[in-house]
C-alpha cells in the first residue's frame, strides 16, 4: 500500500487543504498503520510545544562579546585604541574605570608594595610590574547574582575558550583607580605584562558581595598566556574568597 | 542595550566597522533561541552552554564572510545545529534509535536541568524522549514544533528540500510519540520508520 507520508505532517498540523485532507481521510479509513502514526504525531506535537524556553545561564555569551572586542582592538591601530578608551571614559557608559595616565608604579609607593609583595611570594619577578594596557581593561559587569564554586569554575572554563590575549607593552602606563581593580590588587592580584584582565564582575560569592577578576596569565615578554585565573575577593575588605586556575 | 530597530545585517556591518556594541546587540537578540536549540538538541545544560559558545564563536569568526544571501538568523541556526552535531559526535552520546541493539533499553542521557521546579516533571520526560529521536529528526522537531519555524526556514537551516523536512517531521513525531510511551493502536517493530522522503514503504 502507498502511504501519503508527505502529507501527514501537514495533516497532523491541521494545515492541509481540504481536497488533500479528504484524500488522507480516505486513506486513514483503511490503513491502521497511518492511523496509529497520526495518533502518535498528534500526541508528540503538544508535548514538544510544552517544552519551556529556558533563560540563557550566566556567563555563556559574555566571553563571546569579550572575544569580539579583542578582535576589534587587534584590528585597530594604536591611536584608535586610545581614542576608543577616551570615548568610553567620556561617555561613562558602563565603564567605571576612569583611565588616567600616571607614571608606572615603580617608584616605591604603597600601591607598589601591595602589587609586588604577593607577586614575589608567588615566585614571580617584579621587573615587569607596570601599567596594564588600555585594551586589557574590561568593563565592570554588574550581576545581581550569588555565585558559587561551580560558577567560578565555569568562568575559568569559558575564559579558556576564547583566544588567549597576548599582553602588549604600552608606553602609556595606566592606573585604574576603581574599587574593583583596587580591591583585586589590594588582595594580591597583579596587573602587569604577564596578566590580562579579561573580565571584571561585581556580584556575590556565597552570599558575600564580591569582585571577580578573570585573568589570562602567562610568562610575559609578549608570550601568550598559559592559564586562566579566577580571583574572587570580598567587596567589603578585599580579602580573597576563592582562587582557582585552569590551563589554557 | 537592545536596538530593536536595527537589522541584523546592519549590526554585522557596524561590528565589522569596529562597533563592538553592535555585536553585543546581535548576541543579545539571538542568544535565547540559540541556547534553547542547543539545549533541546543535547539535553544537558553543560553541553548547551558549550554548543552555544561554539556556535557564536564560529559565527563571529565567519562574520566577515557572511554575504547576506540567507537571513542571519537562518545562518546562525545552521551554525548552531552543526555545533550540536559536532558536540554530539565528540561526546558519542547521540542516542540513535536505529543503532541500538533491539533488546537493549534506550540510552538515558542526563536530562536537562531546568531552572523552574514546576516544569521539571513534564519537560524532563519530553526532553528525555526527544533524545531518543535520531539527531536529524530531532533537529527538525525542535525547529518546527518547539521553535515554531516555518517548513521553508527549517529547510534552509538544515540544507534539505521542504519535502524532506515534512518527512523528517512526521517520522520524528512518530518516534517521539513512541518514546513518550503513549498508548498506540498496535506496536510495530519499525519504530524509526522507512527512509525519509519516500512516498511508499
Amino acid at each position: 500500500m502507498t502511504h501519503p507520508e508527505d502529507l501527514l505532517a501537514d495533516y497532523a498540523d491541521g494545515t492541509l487543504p481540504d481536497d488533500e485532507r479528504a484524500v488522507v481521510d480516505v486513506h486513514l479509513s483503511s490503513c491502521e498503520t497511518c492511523r496509529e502514526e497520526v495518533a502518535l504525531a498528534s500526541r508528540a506535537i503538544p508535548a514538544l510545544a510544552s517544552l519551556p524556553e529556558e533563560p540563557v545561564p550566566f556567563g555563556v555569551t559574555e566571553p563571546i562579546v569579550a572575544e569580539a572586542r579583542r578582535i576589534v582592538q587587534q584590528r585597530r591601530p594604536a591611536w584608535g585604541r586610545i581614542q576608543w578608551a577616551a570615548g568610553l571614559a567620556a561617555a561613562a557608559c558602563l565603564v567605571l574605570l576612569a583611565v588616567v595616565a600616571v607614571p608606572r608604579l615603580t617608584d616605591g609607593t604603597d600601591e607598589e608594595q601591595t602589587l609586588r609583595a604577593p607577586a614575589a611570594e608567588a615566585g614571580i619577578g617584579q621587573e615587569g610590574v607596570g601599567g596594564t594596557t588600555l585594551e586589557a581593561l574590561p568593563a565592570l559587569e554588574l550581576l545581581d547574582r550569588d555565585l558559587d564554586e561551580r560558577d567560578a569554575r565555569r568562568l575559568a572554563r569559558e575564559a579558556a575558550k576564547v583566544a588567549p590575549s597576548v599582553p602588549r607593552t604600552s608606553d602609556a602606563a595606566v592606573e585604574a583607580p576603581d574599587d574593583a581593580i583596587g580591591c583585586l590588587v589590594a588582595s594580591g592580584a597583579t596587573l602587569d605584562d604577564r596578566d590580562v584582565l579579561v573580565r571584571l564582575i561585581q556580584a556575590r560569592y556565597l552570599g558575600t558581595p564580591a569582585y571577580v577578576g578573570v585573568f589570562h596569565e602567562g610568562p610575559g615578554g609578549g608570550e601568550p598566556p598559559e592559564r586562566v585565573v579566577v580571583w574572587i575577593v570580598s567587596k567589603a575588605d578585599c580579602t580573597i574568597l576563592t582562587l582557582l586556575s585552569q590551563s589554557l | 542595550m537592545m536596538e530593536p530597530q536595527a537589522r541584523d545585517e546592519d549590526l554585522i556591518r557596524r561590528y565589522l566597522d569596529g562597533d563592538v556594541q553592535a555585536f553585543g546587540t546581535l548576541v543579545e537578540r539571538h542568544e535565547r533561541r540559540v541556547y534553547n536549540l542547543a539545549l533541546r538538541m543535547t539535553g544537558r545544560e553543560e553541553d548547551a552552554r558549550d554548543a552555544t559558545q561554539d556556535a557564536f564563536l564560529s559565527a563571529l569568526r565567519k562574520l566577515k564572510g557572511f554575504r547576506g544571501e540567507a537571513a542571519f538568523t537562518t545562518w546562525l541556526h545552521r551554525v548552531t545545529v552543526n555545533a550540536c552535531y559536532d558536540l554530539l559526535r565528540k561526546r558519542q552520546r547521540a542516542p540513535l534509535l536505529h543503532e541500538r541493539p533491539p533488546d537493549e533499553g534506550p540510552p538515558r542521557p542526563e536530562p536537562a536541568e531546568p531552572d523552574h521546579a514546576d516544569t521539571v516533571d513534564l519537560s524532563v520526560d519530553v526532553q528525555r524522549a526527544l533524545l531518543e529521536v535520531p539527531p536529524d529528526f530531532r533537529a527538525t522537531l525542535i525547529l518546527c514544533d518547539v521553535q515554531d519555524l516555518p517548513y521553508e526556514e527549517a529547510a534552509a537551516i538544515l540544507g534539505v528540500p521542504i519535502g524532506t523536512v515534512k518527512s523528517r517531521l512526521h517520522r520524528g513525531r512518530v518516534a517521539l510519540g513512541r518514546a513518550l510511551g503513549v498508548p498506540t493502536l498496535r506496536e510495530r517493530p519499525d519504530a524509526a520508520g522507512p527512509s525519509e522522503g519516500t512516498m511508499s514503504r
